[in-house]
């Protein structure tokens, strides 16, 4: 077994899963983004400067393969769009929230659905911040942007699902 | 159910109560699946693809040469030539067929004319979509910063209370056989401005084409609503002023094979033609939070004017300032078209989002005035966001990098 997978997969798999489930949010898809994330590491580790940590160059690749694959998807429009949509955007996403997920606290299984309206940018930056528990320069060198665009985002998007999980629960509340 | 709203905190808290998800394959099984599709990459290298259409390509043209060889010799001269001109005829009827399809449907709802002309236009491939910039700074695209293989698409969006046409650039991948207004065409088809917070605009109500000289031709429909006042035909005009970017200098316009009349603002009879330098100061304006830098309504004789108006917002147009109080310098003509900014020695220039913006403001008058570079002297910082000051920067490509198209 080759020693670079090994390393990899001992300190980081379960990290680069994770990330990559909460940006997809379906098991299977995050099984293979996860393989690609090996096939591409592996092809250029010899790259790897070391001037980040390991854990944020692996969630780098991550991002870009997870990226591509929406832009394969081609959905991607969609997604970037959501931000613009608020007020009649319903929760399209009716897939059964995987079991480790099933929630018992209803607000967070709302919260969960609520991600989906994220755009893909301010998901990675959720992710990153509050999933993953990284810092804002560790957030800032995933993705490749300074630390004051990592604030900008995570504020957006804090404000965007703030905004919509309020929506959602006043509408729960009238019934 | 929870009455109060939440707080940002709480959203925060509650992200942190997510459950953590983790992958129940084992090392053994991830690294056999990789191998696997390592094996097959290998088996199948991606590039033998291309290869496939040398083949079929040959065929085709071994076949085409038999077919006019021996047909020629089967058929009389004379006929052939009649042939010909058939051939021609139905061509052209065809052609006139497809071009007078829209323009005869009116009275169908404005949607339904703007597909056709959309699909008329780029039928042979599906319509790709624009992945908008999710960076708030949406700062102008400058020489160094994209591809030969790459193209800047700029076009004017008329904002919702139609008085400010805001120029946004798009990025697109050129493709063999495609001239730069198809791409431009792309673009119009496929853009959302009421997504971006601007007033729907395009595509044109009519159709787009290049005629042999390079020139940019504008067939409108009948009913086209350009020419209802003054304000429709001053936005119209102004959003043809961005083909001054394709070194554009007159567009030729026309209404059923005849000259089009403007007649609200000045008289424009069949032909547009684009002032070859705007002259005007550039100021911000936010749509969907986001901040654009949009040209301010009038046209100044020297750029000093266009800076000076720069300090102050334009409240009637929702503009503001984009030159901050805390900035002054002074300006000077350099050689080879380049624009001097001394800053004052008061002015201490902070690498920010603020001092970025002005920067790019600068860049975009300075352009609008025919200047070809700008020098930021005495400028006490090396770097201002992506903008190196030690040395004269170019002028930018297009004002408000929004997305690509890949």
């Amino acid at each position: 077994m080759d020693s670079v997978f090994k390393e990899i997969y001992t300190k980081h798999h379960q990290d680069i899963f994770h990330f990559l489930f909460y940006l997809v949010k379906n098991r299977e898809l995050a099984e293979d983004l996860v393989q690609e994330v090996y096939i591409r590491v592996l092809k250029s580790y010899d790259r790897f400067e070391g001037k980040s940590t390991l854990k944020t160059w692996l969630l780098s690749i991550a991002r870009n393969v997870a990226i591509d694959h929406f832009r394969k998807e081609n959905t991607l429009k969609n997604k970037l769009f959501s931000r613009t949509d608020w007020k009649d955007y319903d929760i399209q996403d009716k897939r059964p929230i995987p079991e480790e997920v099933v929630i018992e606290n209803e607000t967070i299984g709302l919260l969960y659905r609520c991600l989906d309206l994220c755009t893909v940018d301010q998901r990675v930056v959720i992710i990153c911040r509050y999933i993953q528990d990284l810092s804002i320069s560790e957030t800032a060198e995933i993705l490749g942007w300074t630390e004051s665009k990592v604030k900008t985002t995570q504020h957006r998007a804090i404000k965007a699902l703030k905004k919509q999980m309020n929506r959602l629960l006043e509408k729960e509340g009238e019934i | 159910m929870k009455k109060n709203p939440m707080s940002d905190s709480e959203i925060a808290e509650l992200l942190h109560q997510l459950p953590s998800v983790k992958d129940h394959r084992s090392m053994h099984e991830v690294y056999k699946n990789i191998e696997n599709q390592l094996e097959q990459e290998k088996s199948y290298p991606v590039k033998k693809k291309k290869k496939l259409f040398l083949l079929p390509a040959l065929a085709t043209v071994a076949v085409l040469f038999l077919a006019i060889f021996l047909g020629s010799t089967l058929i009389e001269p004379n006929e052939l030539y009649n042939i010909a001109e058939d051939v021609q005829m139905e061509r052209g009827q065809s052609l006139e067929e497809k071009t007078s399809l829209p323009l005869d449907s009116q009275d169908t709802a404005n949607g339904m004319e703007r597909k056709e002309f959309g699909s008329f236009s780029s039928s042979k491939e599906e319509q790709k979509s624009i992945l908008y910039e999710e960076n708030p700074m949406r700062l102008s695209i400058y020489p160094n910063e994209f591809a030969d293989d790459q193209l800047v698409v700029t076009l004017g969006l008329p904002d919702q209370n139609v008085q400010n046409v805001v120029p946004v650039s798009i990025l697109v991948m050129k493709q063999d056989g495609k001239t730069w207004l198809d791409y431009y065409q792309d673009v119009m088809n496929s853009i959302d401005e009421e997504l971006l917070g601007f007033a729907e605009y395009y595509p044109y109500q009519g159709e787009l084409s290049l005629s042999e000289e390079g020139n940019v031709e504008l067939n409108l429909m009948e009913n086209h609503s350009y020419d209802l006042s003054s304000t429709t035909e001053s936005i119209f005009f102004r959003s043809l002023d961005v083909f001054r970017n394709q070194k554009i200098s007159s567009v030729i316009l026309k209404q059923n094979a005849s000259p089009a009349d403007f007649s609200h603002t000045g008289d424009i009879h069949g032909e547009y033609a684009i002032p070859s330098l705007a002259k005007t100061g550039y100021f911000l304006f936010e749509a969907n939070d986001y901040l654009y830098l949009a040209p301010g309504p009038e046209r100044y004789e020297k750029i000093e004017d266009a800076l000076n108006a720069m300090r102050n917002e334009i409240s009637t147009h929702n503009l503001l300032p984009s030159i901050p109080e805390s900035i002054d310098f002074s300006i000077n003509d350099g050689q080879l078209g380049q624009l001097i900014i001394r800053i004052n020695d008061q002015s201490k220039l902070v690498d920010n989002e603020e001092t970025a913006r002005f920067i790019d403001a600068v860049l975009l008058t300075a352009k609008d005035f025919g200047y070809q570079t700008v020098s930021f002297d005495n400028a006490r910082i090396q770097e201002v966001g992506k903008f190196n000051l030690e040395n004269p920067i170019e002028v930018p490509i297009g004002a408000n990098l929004i997305g690509e198209v890949e």
